[in-house]
């Protein structure tokens, strides 16, 4: 075990006080910037994934792991996300523009969801966000005009500044500076007032409110940046998957909670049951819609 | 310094009216108890003060301030801070991030600023630190900074609470039983810091009580309730001698 002497506050503030800590996180850093060097495209394009996947993460855990708030819904702001900046793509507009629009509008709809949801709790919070998710995915199905419906839509190929950025070495460095800027953005946020209330909301929202904290403007925070951070992470996306299905975010999303569950409660046997039945449930609401 | 003043204050829960008509102001720089039986309606009056009820009717003023205009979160703009009867902290938080959170109100944000953490955030996190440190070293709290509130004995964790509470540099200290569960040894060092906190700190302390010797000690004045009426008013002897008082604690004739 490692002990730190301290000799001032901004220990306590910095990151990575530990600098056997820094040569880690550097390494890593290291690797993964090497990494086209060394990856097949194929292993590249999976390790992009990978990325992004750690972005949805990140996204669910400001508001799940530090605000305490279960959201299924996740899957629906991936998707809300990847089609907004698609479809403006599509129509015309450069990724630069699209970008910070579908983010605004994300964050704007996550607000506006959690507005409601900063009345509810546990149970009815889950149900709610559910409903949420399988409302948006009825809307992409139906909305065959704009989505393409059921049959998906073709993802436009990114530009950025002129240069066609759909190589795959291209798609992970996009991939890893929108992960770099996330991670680092949500640990300053941690490190700051906003992310106490955060976690006094979590741990104890009477209290929080007595000391001062908003309860309901930090839970509509934490919604708008977690909603706000999903999109960021699918518009890292971008072209990955050539063609976006709306039913291939519900399970997306409900698995990514689960396996938060999982990390949360430490190998529950249970858990591997439930998860089937969640597959199970979405697999019938599928044949149902087809 | 602002004067408390609670006036005719009632609330009834379904057909129990757990406060009737209860009225008294609290001086600045006073310390003020609140005796009663269990159910007398002690902590229904901190829960109004911290308008986490509605009152049915009656006022409430801390100075200028209208308490009946404002929310639950906007009380401690105010200066009015609040510890709970089964303590309420951040479990899986540290002493420290606990502290901190106290100076909420005390602390500008901004989220946007907060994800570049440009060096005036660090500046106002190093203010905060500093003045949480006062605190820390106020209640001798230096050996817990570090550790987790899920992982500290009782006696301790009631200590981080009204530390907390202080950080919000409150004029006004809401103290919900600040002695039950304490020891004999830790009831007194209670008493000594609550006065250092009337006498360095300047605030002003309204506590619900049990522990009577405490009461005796501290207390510049004391209401007691029973059934949400007020039994008696006055300094603590004189609460004490009430025959009413002695007879709602005792039981007998009422």
């Amino acid at each position: 075990m490692q002990t730190l002497f301290k000799t001032s506050y901004d220990q306590d503030i910095d990151h990575l006080p530990f600098l056997s800590e820094k040569w880690r996180v550097l390494l890593m850093a290291a690797l993964l910037v090497l990494a086209p060097f060394v990856l097949s495209s194929y292993l590249l394009n999976q390790l992009g994934m990978l990325l992004v996947y750690a972005i949805a993460g990140i996204g669910l855990m400001m508001l799940t792991g530090f605000t305490g708030q279960v959201s299924f819904g996740h899957g629906a702001f991936l998707a809300i996300g990847a089609y907004t900046c698609s479809v403006l793509m599509a129509k015309g507009m450069s990724f630069m523009f699209a970008l910070p629009v579908t983010v605004l509008l994300s964050t704007a709809v996550g607000a506006a969801l959690g507005r409601s949801a900063s009345k509810m709790h546990g149970l009815y919070l889950a149900i709610a966000t559910l409903a949420f998710a399988v409302l948006v995915e009825t809307l992409l199905g139906q909305w065959e005009t704009v989505t393409g419906g059921l049959e998906g839509m073709r993802v436009p190929a990114l530009k950025l500044f002129g240069f066609d950025m759909s190589g795959s070495t291209a798609r992970y460095a996009i991939d890893l500076v929108f992960f770099g800027v996330v991670l680092l953005a949500c640990a300053n946020i941690l490190r700051s007032a906003s992310g106490r209330a955060f976690i006094s909301v979590r741990d104890s929202e009477l209290s929080a409110r007595c000391l001062g904290v908003n309860a309901t403007s930090t839970k509509i925070t934490a919604f708008a940046l977690s909603a706000g951070i999903n999109r960021t992470c699918r518009c890292a996306d971008g072209a990955t998957p050539a063609i976006y299905l709306p039913r291939g975010f519900r399970t997306q999303g409900v698995v990514a909670s689960v396996a938060h569950d999982r990390c949360r409660w430490h190998g529950n046997p249970a858990r591997t049951n439930s998860r089937g039945c969640i597959r199970d449930g979405s697999t019938s609401g599928d044949s149902r819609s087809t | 310094m602002n004067r408390l003043v609670i006036e005719d204050l009632s609330i009834r829960f379904g057909g129990v009216t757990a406060l009737d008509g209860v009225s008294f102001s609290v001086e600045p720089g006073e310390i003020f108890a609140i005796i009663g039986p269990n159910g007398a309606g002690k902590s229904t009056i901190f829960n109004l003060l911290s308008r986490l009820y509605q009152p049915s009717g009656g006022r409430m003023t801390y100075g200028e301030a209208d308490l009946m205009r404002c929310e639950t979160h906007q009380i401690a703009s105010l200066g009015i801070a609040r510890t709970f009867q089964n303590i309420e902290l951040f479990e899986n938080a540290t002493v420290l991030q606990n502290m901190l959170v106290g100076r909420h109100r005390l602390t500008q944000r901004n989220l946007l600023l907060e994800m570049i953490f440009p060096h005036a955030i660090r500046e106002s996190e190093r203010q905060q630190r500093l003045a949480v440190e006062r605190i820390i070293d106020l209640l001798e709290l230096e050996h817990l900074r570090y550790e987790t509130v899920r992982d500290l004995p009782y006696g301790a964790r009631k200590n981080v609470e009204i530390a907390r509470a202080l950080c919000a540099e409150p004029t006004l200290l809401l103290l919900d039983e600040p002695a039950s569960g304490l020891n004999p040894e830790e009831t007194d060092d209670l008493g000594f810091w609550l006065e250092d906190i009337r006498a360095d700190l300047g605030v002003t302390l309204i506590m619900v009580e049990h522990d009577m010797g405490l009461v005796n000690r501290m207390a510049d004045r004391v209401l007691a309730l029973h059934n949400g009426k007020t039994l008696a008013l006055g300094t603590a002897q004189e609460v004490r001698e009430n025959p009413q008082v002695q007879s709602a604690y005792l039981g007998g004739a009422s």
